[in-house]
């Protein structure tokens, strides 16, 4: 059986939430060891988050909890006593990777800095995730998902095609701000990885929130900088700015070149309205958007989006339909490509879920472990790892340290 | 100076618009050294797409363009011919990594899958981009970012919070869905490298947008999974769940738990709320948060969203302004972080450029060369690694293959 692509790779989580741990998760489904550490007893803030299997709330059973530490080993370690940071030190040299996501005061507080940490191991790839960054003005601000959403300037373009500015902006759906968080910190931390590899001396990577925010609005930051244009969210004339409304749904249709337009409209079978001289051009079927989109609205009706989607693709026209999630589940293709993992979780049983957007053809990612249960490691790590005995252990936790 | 990161790992890059060549720009902005493939004469998509300095199309001064190719060696192949693909196999020789985004079946008709190029560069880690990935049924089809967006799930959600259910769905600001996708391509491929440098063999990577977007609304797909519930966009009752308009604009603000309720009771005015029993929990708050967030509304808008954000700041309080590009490029803490950059360029004279979103401690990310100019580097690459004498050079010019 082959490897996976990290599987010498060894890695720490000391976060909560959604950000971090989906930055160690990315790591870890791609065979990565990563050693989880939660606070004794409460553990991870995001056991207390639904969804909750049939509704009823409990530590080892929440759904966000499940699909964010797959393919993890969880261990306990209260990091707020001194014979905790002993131990995490201990666990610091063994291991490549430290993924953090503390306000640097707390770190210092607790003397485990990078400068500190690199003294133990001059390896260690440090990763620190915080909203602001470790440095500037605003380096110990508290910030969750929904306040760096805005914070980076991308909620300010939403909703896009908004009628008029007294819509208050919003943020995407879900918790997408944290998880491209997640993954840009993933790709900061391989790329040191891969120099550690071969310069054998790791380093400290400083992850900004509002910066990766910021970097996926680029355009509209880099036109500010260049040209004082602050783009907002308000309607623009476009054509098919939007998704449209289907027999069963929506989808979103695009006809980007002269090309595409004219097949599209002989799709529609050239109605009369489509020979209009403005709407030859590109630019002016856009500036035109608003007389032209009625009419592919009205004619989207009579479709159900699936089979509109095929019908375009047949055409080599670039649409999609507006895919919920039971759609995604239920997904042709999705299935095709394996997208879905069935894992065995002792508390919350079998349950589907999505695994990596990436297929290796050498080393291909495994589902292999469901979530660790709150401190479901100890044993394996503090007597398999670090070499303490079974009555060590049992006086650690009578003490609140595991 | 020390090396970047990412110094000895020679990435090709196959790409057009805004996805892949995000991915190799997140390399090449780690130090790898990127050689940029386009069409002769035409060159990129994104040279064609605005914003342009001054609102003058001109190809070498597309907003997007320069954005996206900053640090990376640009030259001119036309792979259509066979001339141009034998020149292709020869870099593919030197390469550590291709990243490419045409359909599946072009590349199986150029010759140049995956199995056509390891035979050449058993080495080589080949990453292919995609809309619907390279299997399953809609492996050919073609979809924007537009479309991937909606296809992936998150449009579905969005806009958040709305008021009318008839409301279309919309997708997120700027081109957040290609960007997400091209992030999640350079973390499979970095992975891939580190592999590659630990066995000494490469891989194909397969990358699909669909599943890419779709593990950013992870939790909504889990949570069909898990309950059969299909999350939409529609407004659920929640308290502070929008941002809130200020005198100058808005601010998202976050109170969870009790000790912050009391404090944020306090610093509205409100100290009687922090007392009340039928505020004291989370769940009683949740019931009333249609008048708690009227209040809000009220107070908010006789102050300014950023005297707001220092002040919930200073009370350890999670909030963020919602931040215009114009707020961004002026901000004190981006000013600090050093996150924009001046780069000179050849025809676009001297552009402010968002960096990245990670400060590397040892290897930082800190020399920034312009996007390059189509074909700028074609004898330097040509003659120089692949020993092309210029006569040759000039004949290959003259024959359209460069």
């Amino acid at each position: 059986m082959s490897e996976q692509a990290l599987s010498h790779l060894k890695v720490i989580e000391l976060c909560s939430f959604v950000c971090g741990p989906y930055c160690a998760k990315l790591l870890a489904d791609l065979g990565a060891e990563v050693i989880k550490i939660e606070p004794p007893g409460v553990g991870d803030g995001s056991r207390r988050r639904g969804p909750f299997l049939n509704d009823i709330p409990n530590p080892e059973r929440s759904g966000l909890f499940l699909y964010l530490n797959t393919n993890k080993s969880g261990i306990t370690l209260n990091i707020k006593t001194s014979t905790g940071r002993d131990i995490l030190r201990e666990l610091i040299k063994q291991t490549d990777i430290f993924v953090e996501d503390n306000p640097p005061k707390v770190m210092k507080e607790l003397g485990l800095t990078y400068q500190e940490l690199k003294k133990i191991n001059p390896r260690l790839v440090m990763t620190s995730i915080t909203p602001f960054g470790q440095t500037g003005p605003y380096r110990d601000y508290k910030a969750h998902e929904m306040n760096l959403y805005h914070a980076g300037g991308e909620g300010y373009l939403l909703p896009i095609q908004s009628p008029n500015l007294t819509r208050e902006p919003v943020k995407a759906g879900g918790i997408v701000g944290d998880c491209i968080c997640g993954l840009s910190a993933a790709i900061a931390t391989l790329a040191a990885a891969y120099n550690m590899k071969e310069t054998s001396v790791g380093q400290h990577i400083d992850v900004s929130k509002q910066d990766v925010l910021q970097t996926m609005v680029l355009l509209e930051v880099a036109m500010f900088a260049n040209m004082g244009i602050v783009r907002n969210r308000l309607q623009r004339p476009l054509l098919m700015p939007t998704p449209m409304r289907c027999q069963d749904g929506y989808i979103m249709i695009s006809a980007l070149t002269n090309r595409e337009w004219q097949d599209l409209t002989k799709f529609m079978g050239n109605p009369a309205w489509a020979a209009d001289e403005k709407f030859k051009v590109w630019i002016t079927r856009h500036t035109n958007g608003d007389e032209i989109n009625p009419h592919i609205r009205e004619w989207v009706k009579q479709f159900r989006k699936d089979e509109l989607f095929q019908q375009l693709q047949e055409k080599a026209l670039a649409a999609a339909p507006v895919n919920t999630s039971e759609d995604l589940v239920n997904s042709a293709q999705m299935e095709s490509r394996g997208f879905f993992a069935e894992v065995e979780h002792p508390k919350a049983g079998k349950l589907k879920y999505p695994t990596v957007p990436y297929k290796f053809s050498g080393t291909p990612s495994k589902m292999e472990r469901p979530a660790p249960q709150l401190g479901q490691h100890n044993e394996l790590v503090y007597c398999g790892r670090l070499g303490y005995d079974k009555e060590e252990m049992v006086k650690l936790k009578e003490s609140g340290i595991i | 100076m020390p090396d970047q990161a990412l110094s000895h790992l020679k990435v090709l890059e196959l790409c057009n618009f805004v996805c892949g060549p995000y991915c190799t720009k997140l390399l090449s902005d780690l130090g790898a050294e990127v050689i940029k493939i386009e069409t002769p004469a035409t060159g990129d998509e994104a040279r064609r797409r605005g914003p342009f300095l001054n609102d003058i199309p001109d190809s070498e001064k597309s907003g997007l363009f320069l954005y996206l190719n900053t640090n990376k060696l640009g030259i001119t192949l036309d792979i259509e011919t066979s001339a141009g693909r034998n020149i292709l196999k020869e870099l593919v020789k030197q390469a550590d990594i291709l990243v490419e985004d045409n359909p599946p079946k072009k590349m199986e008709e150029l010759g140049l899958t995956y199995a056509d190029l390891k035979k050449i560069n058993p080495r080589l880690v080949m990453t292919s981009i995609t809309p619907f990935g390279q299997i399953g049924p809609y492996r050919n089809y073609k979809a924007f970012e537009l479309n991937a967006v909606h296809a992936g799930g998150e449009g579905y959600m969005m806009p958040i919070e709305s008021t009318f259910p008839t409301r279309e769905p919309v997708k997120g600001g700027g081109l957040v869905g290609d960007c997400m996708c091209g992030l999640s391509a350079s973390l499979a491929t970095l992975a891939a490298s580190y592999d590659m440098r630990a066995t000494g063999m490469g891989q194909h990577v397969d990358v699909s947008k669909q599943d890419v977007l779709m593990t950013m609304v992870g939790l909504e797909v889990a949570m069909f999974t898990y309950s059969g519930i299909v999350r939409t966009r529609h407004k659920r009752k929640a308290m502070l769940a929008t941002p809130k308009e200020c005198q100058d604009g808005y601010i998202m603000m976050s109170v969870f738990g009790d000790r912050d309720w009391q404090v944020f009771a306090r610093l509205i005015g409100k100290d009687s709320w922090a007392e009340e029993e039928r505020l004291n929990t989370s769940m009683k708050r949740w019931e009333n948060s249609d008048e708690i967030d009227q209040y809000v509304e009220t107070w908010v808008k006789t102050h300014k969203k950023h005297d707001v954000f220092h002040h919930l700041q200073a009370n350890a309080l999670a909030g963020a302004p919602v931040n215009t590009s114009e707020d961004l490029v002026k901000s004190p803490q981006l000013k600090s972080r050093g996150f924009f950059v001046e780069i000179d360029h050849p025809k676009a004279g001297k552009l402010n450029c968002p960096s990245v979103s990670y400060n590397l401690s040892r290897t930082p990310c800190n020399t920034w060369r312009a996007a390059p100019l189509l074909g700028q580097h074609n004898e330097f690459v040509y003659c120089e690694r692949l020993g092309y004498d210029k006569q040759a050079l000039v004949k290959m010019l003259e024959a359209g293959v460069i």
